[in-house]
Formats: C-alpha cells, structure tokens, sequence
C-alpha cells in the first residue's frame, strides 16, 4: 500500500508550523534556533517526498542533493547562531530573548 | 571552474586569511589585507567591463558548471541586468574597503574575509541559473552579513541586532526554502530557464501558497513592511563601512529574489503577486519616511529611509512593464550609490565625535568642513533635488506608474518623495545652519582614506545627476532581460 502524498505535505506543513509558533511563543534563545531546525526539517521532508513520488519507482537525485546541501548550510547557520548566543549571554547574562532590549527605542 | 568572474573572487577570498599571515610575520597586517582586497575588487571590476561587455549582445547567456549538461547541474546566467548589478555590488565593496581602512582597528584579516565572502555572494546570486544555486549563494551573503552586524562583538548592541537579524532572516529563508520544495513539488526541476518555458502552473492548489511564501522570503530581506523590524537595528549597528553595503546592497538580493522567481517563474500570475506587492510596497514606503521623521539619531535615520526607498524599488517591480522594472533598476543603482556616500560620511564623522545624536552632531561643518560638503550633496540627492541621480529614477519610476494606469499610487509616491525631502533637510539644518556644541568643536577632519572613499561614489552621484542617458540606457536594456517574459 502506498501512503498518499498529501500525508507527508501535510505533516510537513504542520511541522513548519510548529517552528513558526516556537519562533513567536518561546522565550529561551536557544529554543528559538530549535525552531529554526524544526522548520529546515519540514523543508528536508517535503524535498526527499517529492523526490520519491515524480517518477514512480526511481527518486529524483536533485531533491537529496539539495536536503543534503540544506542539512549543512542549516548547521552552519545554527553554529553562528550559537556563536552570537554565546556573546550575547556574556553582555546580558541570561538567555531569556525578552531580557534583549537595549534596541527598544 | 565557474565563471572567470566567481573563480576570482573565491580565489582572493581563500587568500585574504594567508595574506593576514603574512602581514602579521612584517607587523602591517591591516596594510596588506586591506590593499589586497582592494586590488582584488578592483580586478574583478575591470573583469566585468572588458571581459562581460562581449555578452552583452545577447538577452541571456547560460554557463553550465558540469561535464554532462543536463536539467541538474549547475548553472549560471550572465544576462544584462545581471551585469549591471554586478558593477554596483563591486564599486561599493571597493569604496567600503578603502573607507574600512582607517575605520577598523583590531581583526582586520578576519574583517575583509568576510566582506568579500559578503560581495561573492551577492555576485554569485545575481549570476545563478537554477535555485539550488541561487540558494547556495543567498545563504553565504546572509551567513557573512550576520557575522558582520555582530562583528564589533564588545558591544552589546551589535550582538542582540545581529541576533534579531538572524533568526528573522533565518526564518525567512527557510519559507524560501519551503516554496522551493513546492516549486520542485508542482514541477520536478529547479532550472530556472527551464522553469521559465513550463507556464502552466495555474492549475495547482499550492500555486498561491508558493508565491506568498516567496513573497514572504524575499520581502524579508528586501525590508517589506511587516518584515523591516530587523533592519534599522541591524543597520545603526553595524560598523558604518558595512552599513553601507547593507543599506546599498544587500538589500537589492531581496529584489534580485523577488526578479528572478516571481517574473521568470510566475509571469502569467502578475494579477496576484502585482496586487500584493503594490499594497506593501505603498505600506513600507510610509512606514520609513514617517518612522526616519522622527529618529534622532543619524544612523537609524538613514536605515529608516532605505525601507523607504526599498518601498520605491518594489513599486516599480509591482507596475510590472519595462519601464517600470527599468526604473527599480536605476534606482537600485541610486540608491545604493547614495546611500553607500551617506553612511560613509555619516561614518567619518561618528569616527571623530564617537556620537550618533543628530543633537549632539549639530554645526559639524565648521570643524570637518570637506566630509559636510560630501554629506551634503548626499543629502540633496537623496531628497531629490533634481540635478542629482536619485531624482532621475524616482521621476522613470513615477512615469512608469503614470502609464500603466497606477496614477494613484504614482501620486502617493510623489508625496512620500516630499516627506523623505522634509528628513533630509532636517540632517542639513543641523549639520550646516545650526551652532557649534562643545562636542562638535574641537574635532578634526577626516582621514584621507575615508576622504578618497567617500569622493567615491560623489563623483559617480553627480555624473549620474548631469548626464543620466547612459545609465538610463543600461538600465532599459537591463530590465529587457526581464519584460521579455512578462505580458
């Protein structure tokens, strides 16, 4: 039996979802790049799903390519965050993203 | 390995670190990087005139990165428009170096690797031919721009600015990312030329949820209004020579995006995407002028006015024709030329009184006398004084909107033009009709190197302003890459 496509999208939507909502609810700023990564995984499911199901049988190498490619550019990307979030405790001493407000004008 | 171009600019990226080395062993560090990088960019300006002007005969030249051509590899376009952009990009990285020279102190090597990892992806962006390269490209300028917001790290105000930036601009690459996997979804490639020929994609239910979220994405960068918290922050933090990258440049990736996704991808839905970048282009416009009214201090101000003239470019991409697409692009070209000029400026002189109040800064023209005359001829420009360069564009803007029947908001741009005037003038009174303060008083002028950096992008203001047919020529030949598919 074949799952139907619309399961993963709509997974894929939800988890996208649950990123945006971590983004605008949480407060700890690590948590927010957790949310960041929880988004970049809805993208690297929609990609490898969307691979399997265009020619039956055979998945499409340009959509692993590209989740690969993402899988380390959103590494890269979580590593500066961290980096600024390192920084950004040694100024302020707590990671609460509230607490960040000396821009508040 | 890619093009000439890219190949030189990688190159000299990968040798800045060991020319730092070297500079270190003979104690000149910032000397060698600085000048390195310089006659690098230098080099790679010379590329585009000689080398690229023979592409110029054709609409579009594609240069495939593989052995094996196929739907997959890697590609890049060399179009006009591209090339146009590219000599922008690479004038105001040049200006920022030498400008840097005297503005950075510590961790110079560090500083001009990633300025140019900054300008390589941006060149890189402009040039792609599919979407994994145009995403590829788009994530290391965003990478370095944040690294660079967040580079003057003992200062809590760049650290929680460069972090706003990027879990905002993180959050909307990830939504470009998530149309593009819709893209993939409806079409099976990501080949942009192939894209383009489909047409066709109407039918398909997730066909309006892509160009939203690509909408979303690309505003994001571009300073769309709902998405433009991020920028006057990131901007004021920022040290002032990459301000001035940010503010001219970086901005225009958004544009470029919003090109080369929505008029070569999604020409035939122009009803949907047309309307809703004409409303927010409206929006963000207001937004800066009001939100610039009211700053005081100098760099924010200036943030502010590059939403508001992000807000112009986009009014020009939503009227759709080519004239309208012709004038967003001269006034990319502008704008960041002007606005390069007036961050340096402003630059050189927070160097000397270490003060971003417009109060504080007031009767600076008696002590720094040759950077106010810059700073001024920046300001007329950017208030649209007409024979300067931004009043030409605005006014192509402003025709363009009048002949394709959007009068309107053709006429709301023009009032927005006389509020933008009202801030600009503000600047002028302080700097040059009010009295001296104790802390404008006993500064001296400018260095020569931020001088020679700021005469710069004047020279090419005031050429632009008097005799502007060249560019505007360029320019309509540009936007021709473009209107090819639209209408």
């Amino acid at each position: 039996m074949v799952v139907p496509i619309t399961y993963y999208v709509t997974c894929s939507v939800i988890l996208f979802f649950i990123g945006i909502y971590c983004l605008i609810s949480k407060r700890n700023m690590i948590r927010l790049l957790m949310g960041l990564e929880i988004m970049l995984n809805a993208v690297n499911l929609n990609f490898i799903v969307f691979s399997a199901y265009g020619v039956e049988g055979i998945p499409h190498p340009l959509a692993h390519l590209f989740s690969i490619i993402i899988l380390g550019v959103g590494g890269t990307t979580i590593a500066l965050g961290l980096v600024i979030t390192l920084y950004a405790y040694r100024h302020y001493e707590t990671l609460n993203v509230r607490k960040l407000k000396r821009l508040r004008h | 390995m890619f093009t000439l171009l890219l190949d030189l600019l990688i190159v000299i990226l990968i040798t800045i670190p060991l020319m730092g080395l070297l500079g270190k062993r003979y104690g000149k560090e910032k000397e060698i990087t600085s000048t390195y990088t310089a006659l690098g960019l230098l080099s790679a300006i010379l590329i585009v005139i000689f080398y690229y002007s023979s592409f110029l005969s054709y609409v579009r030249t594609s240069i495939v990165v593989s052995c094996f051509p196929s739907l997959e590899s890697a590609y890049f376009e060399v179009s006009n428009a591209s090339m146009f952009l590219i000599l922008l990009f690479l004038i105001i990285g040049v200006t920022s170096t030498v400008f840097s020279y005297s503005e950075q102190s510590s961790n110079s090597t560090g500083f001009y690797t990633i300025l140019t990892a900054l300008i390589t992806g941006l060149v890189g962006l402009t040039l792609s031919g599919d979407l994994i390269t145009l995403f590829l490209f788009w994530e290391i300028m965003c990478l370095s721009s944040y690294s660079l917001v967040a580079f003057r790290k003992q200062s809590a105000e760049s650290i929680e600015a460069s972090y706003k930036y990027l879990i905002m601009s993180g959050a909307g690459t990830i939504t470009i990312l998530f149309a593009l996997s819709l893209i993939y979804g409806m079409t099976g490639t990501l080949n942009l030329a192939n894209l383009s020929s489909i047409g066709g994609l109407n039918a398909n239910p997730f066909f309006s949820i892509t160009i939203v979220m690509l909408l979303v994405g690309f505003g994001l960068q571009a300073a769309m209004f709902p998405f433009h918290t991020w920028l006057p922050d990131a901007h004021a933090a920022a040290p002032s020579s990459v301000s001035a990258i940010l503010s001219g440049v970086v901005v225009v990736a958004g544009i470029i995006g919003l090109l080369k996704t929505l008029f070569l991808i999604f020409p035939s839905s122009y009803a949907i995407w047309g309307t809703i970048l004409l409303v927010f282009s409206i929006l963000t416009m207001f937004i800066g002028n009001l939100s610039a009214l009211l700053q005081d201090d100098i760099k924010r101000l200036l943030a502010y006015s590059t939403i508001a003239n992000s807000g112009y470019i986009l009014f020009g991409l939503a009227i759709g024709t080519e004239n309208g697409i012709a004038g967003s692009l001269f006034h990319t070209l502008n704008h960041g030329i002007v606005k390069a000029l007036l961050f340096l400026c402003v630059g050189s002189i927070i160097h000397r009184t270490k003060t971003r109040s417009l109060k504080a800064l007031s009767g600076i023209r008696h002590s720094m006398p040759f950077t106010s005359a810059i700073l001024l001829i920046g300001l007329l420009s950017l208030a649209s004084i007409p024979p300067l360069n931004i009043f030409w564009s605005e006014l192509m803007i402003i025709n363009a909107g009048i002949m394709a029947g959007k009068g309107i908001f053709s006429f709301i741009m023009t009032i927005n033009m006389i509020l933008s005037a009202g801030y600009c003038l503000r600047i002028i009174q302080a700097v040059a009709i009010k009295p001296t303060t104790a802390i404008t008083k006993n500064v001296s002028e400018a260095p020569r190197t931020m001088l020679i950096a700021t005469s710069i992008p004047m020279i090419i203001s005031i050429i632009i302003g008097i005799y502007p047919s060249p560019f505007h020529n360029l320019s309509q030949i540009a936007a021709s890459t473009f209107s090819k598919i639209i209408l």
